[in-house]
């Protein structure tokens, strides 16, 4: 972000709600990338095929289990 | 005839919810917001004083064929338009688009006011402050919540409990150069209050929830599909989303079972509101309560259709088939 981009966007930032002072600045790349998945596509409604599920159902969570918290 | 009213862009609920629709043969137009002002020709209609038709690839399809009406996004899609044209007018002719598309919106809505709504108009402009409010009516637990303008205020509210601060309504992203600005929950100790000057802005601040775990909960009539989202690692972000992307910290993704007593307090709450279909933000703490945070009328929820293999997409095409009466229960099943 060059310097007169940051100048105003801090004078933005003062004058919106305070969650604005906190904003995340990212890299456009990784939006793009998101863009370029399939969840996120500009989709309309005139496509053919549909998602064809096998995998079983993955077991309930049960609220009583003691949670891991690794992976 | 089911109606889908949508939009073209950030929307993959609606296209995977057709799909399911072709294949079960269903009776159903969607329509995008963006449709309304295309002038291709693909897509034409007329709104009279009474009676009402839309013509889309030169098939007429007479509003009295609408039985059921799925409001599942809408937004102004005239901006296209005003932000060619730029200069000091542009705010001018902003709020004039914004207000032909508001009095356009509400006379479709109008004409279609006898339909069955699955998601009813006025969730357009839900108000996550009034919902907060309602979900406490209904027996749910929520975080205190205070909005001012003031820092002498907001200090007083911090002294009782750790604190966040959001939005009040929503906010996407601000796209600068080659870089995009967002904006998520926010922790607001003390430190970050000092800095602030002695007025603002109205600004939300909320009770931060020691959280355990979230839980994301996908209403459809009466159902709910909940998925536990499980912090893991070093991960203490106080907004899940912002943990997305950081590396070495990760959320875990699980079917949950909610508790009936949540059940009936959350049916009672969406009774209220008139929701056929939503998704719910829980958090769930180290004590075990569980706290609503939030209502989301018109949610995305393919991310946790995929991750606990609910297959919403297919529950969502088949509940609008049997509201609209073209299918029954037996047959789905």
């Amino acid at each position: 972000m060059d310097k007169e981009t940051k100048r105003k966007l801090t004078e933005i930032q003062e004058v919106l709600p305070i969650v604005f002072r906190f904003m995340t600045v990212e890299k456009l790349t990784e939006v793009a990338d998101i863009a370029n998945d399939e969840q996120f596509s500009r989709s309309t409604s005139i496509n053919t095929g549909f998602i064809i599920r096998t995998s079983p159902s993955r077991p309930i969570f049960n609220e009583h289990e003691e949670v891991s918290h690794t992976n | 005839m089911i109606l889908i009213l949508s939009y073209d862009e950030w929307d993959s609920e609606s296209e995977h919810v057709s799909r399911w629709l072709r294949k079960l043969n269903g009776d159903f137009i969607r329509l995008n917001a963006n449709d309304f002002i295309d002038q291709s020709g693909r897509f034409t209609y007329t709104f009279d004083n009474s009676n009402a038709e839309f013509v889309l690839n030169g098939k007429a399809i007479n509003f009295e064929e609408i039985t059921t009406v799925w409001l599942r996004r809408w937004g102004n899609p005239s901006s296209v338009f005003s932000d060619q044209l730029g200069g000091r007018n542009q705010n001018t002719l902003n709020t004039f688009l914004d207000r032909e598309w508001e009095t356009l919106t509400q006379y479709l809505f109008y004409l279609l006011r006898d339909k069955k709504w699955i998601t009813p108009p006025a969730a357009l402009t839900d108000n996550k402050l009034i919902s907060l409010v309602q979900a406490e009516m209904s027996g749910l637990q929520i975080p205190q919540f205070t909005v001012t303008n003031s820092k002498d205020r907001m200090q007083k509210f911090a002294s009782k409990s750790k604190s966040v601060t959001k939005v009040l309504s929503n906010f996407q992203y601000v796209m600068l150069e080659d870089e995009v600005a967002s904006v998520f929950t926010e922790e607001l100790d003390t430190m970050r209050i000092r800095e602030l000057p002695e007025y603002f802005y109205p600004s939300l601040i909320q009770e931060r929830i020691d959280k355990r775990y979230e839980v994301r909960v996908f209403c459809l009539g009466g159902d709910f599909y909940a998925t536990a989202v499980v912090p893991t690692g070093q991960n203490s972000e106080v907004d899940i989303k912002k943990a997305i992307k950081k590396e070495g910290i990760s959320n875990r993704y699980m079917p949950y079972r909610l508790p009936l007593e949540l059940e009936f307090q959350l049916r009672d709450f969406l009774n209220h509101t008139g929701y056929d279909t939503c998704s719910i933000d829980l958090m769930r703490t180290t004590d075990g309560t569980y706290y609503f945070i939030e209502v989301n009328p018109i949610g995305k929820f393919m991310f946790y259709s995929q991750c606990c293999n609910y297959n919403l997409e297919k529950l969502v095409a088949e509940y609008l088939l049997i509201e609209d009466g073209q299918r029954n229960q037996a047959k789905i099943d």
